[in-house]
């Protein structure tokens, strides 16, 4: 059987041995100029790119990527916010030194402040000049 | 510094360098570093095996040159990352190339004649019944018998009885087992002899 089968294969390479050849034959000519022409000008493109491109796509130049157009964004309208608390107070925080100075504290954690403790945010000067 | 791709395509020797007798490797990696040459010197190298590869997997010369220029440029693209000794240089871009003829070959989902009888009658162009057919007359019946194949048959048979690559080369540029390969060229073989077989007188064989 294995004799038979390598018998077959001998034959099969006898017979297709000559389409072979010549297929062989026929793709040892140079490549067409054109062609080289072609492939050079691609190897000069790459050369020229920027070496940071690597091997992937070409990244976008002269355009903010999404995520930096965004934080942009974002930053521009914090600062309109800023500028418009700013000159026009809401009347939550109009009184800017009663919310900077002192803060309410639940006693009793029901939300009724009646009687709940107040204590300053700014160091007690006082008594650390008095401590020494 | 812009580069000038006529003098690349036409100066056929380096500057103060010798880079002909260089391995693909060194060569890829002067041209990463800048020598536009060593590309030229690549190219002439591999791309007539690339050209025929291409050729006889897809049976159309342009389209062959379009695949193996871009299988270049992805040489070309590929080079500053290129790691010696992950690949032979041939071998990467065979299996680029072959990529690249299947994938055209799925896209454009062409149908190949598996029939025998499908093979084009060759012209004799000599007088006298005896005469043998031309070179040129038996190629393109063996390009019609290879294009009867299934794309992955007429892969291997191409890669291993025209390219004349060892069977774990074509694995490698498969990324099939060697015994895989085994199976589809001897596949593919036993269908171009039936193919062939009642051809053989008539091309001008007798052996």
């Amino acid at each position: 059987m294995m004799a038979e089968d390598r018998d077959d294969a001998e034959a099969l390479d006898r017979l297709l041995a000559p389409y072979f050849d010549a297929a062989r034959e026929d793709a040892a000519g140079p490549p067409p100029r054109s062609l080289l022409e072609r492939i050079a000008e691609d190897a000069g493109r790459v050369l020229d790119e920027p070496r940071d491109a690597g091997a992937g796509p070409a990244r976008p130049r002269g355009r903010l990527d999404r995520g930096v157009f965004a934080m942009a964004a974002g930053l521009a309208a914090a600062a309109i916010l800023g500028l418009w608390i700013g000159f026009n107070p809401p009347s939550a925080v109009g009184n800017i030194e009663t919310a900077l100075l002192s803060v309410g504290a639940s006693a009793t954690g029901t939300g009724d402040t009646a009687g709940a403790d107040e204590f300053s945010l700014l160091p007690d000067i006082d008594g650390l000049l008095a401590e020494g | 510094m812009r580069t000038d791709p006529r003098q690349l395509a036409e100066n056929p020797r380096p500057t103060g360098r010798a880079v002909g007798a260089a391995d693909d490797e060194v060569l890829l990696r002067r041209f990463a570093g800048g020598d536009a040459h060593a590309a030229r010197v690549l190219a002439a190298r591999h791309l007539p095996r690339l050209l025929s590869l291409g050729r006889r997997m897809l049976g159309d010369p342009a389209e062959a040159e379009d695949v193996a220029q871009e299988a270049m440029l992805r040489l070309w693209r590929q080079a500053p990352r290129w790691r010696a000794g992950d690949a032979q240089v041939s071998t990467w871009l065979y299996r680029v190339a072959s990529n690249l003829c299947i994938d055209r070959l799925r896209r454009t989902d062409r149908t190949v004649a598996a029939d025998p009888d499908a093979v084009p009658e060759v012209a004799d162009d000599r007088p006298g019944p005896e005469a043998a057919l031309t070179e040129k007359a038996r190629l393109r019946v063996l390009d019609a018998a290879l294009a009867a194949l299934p794309d992955r048959q007429r892969q291997a048979v191409v890669l291993r009885h025209i390219e004349g690559l060892s069977n774990p080369e074509i694995a490698e540029i498969m990324e099939i087992s060697v015994e895989a390969v085994e199976s589809l060229t001897a596949r593919g073989k036993r269908a171009l002899a039936r193919a062939l077989a009642a051809r053989k007188e008539e091309l001008g064989y007798d052996g």
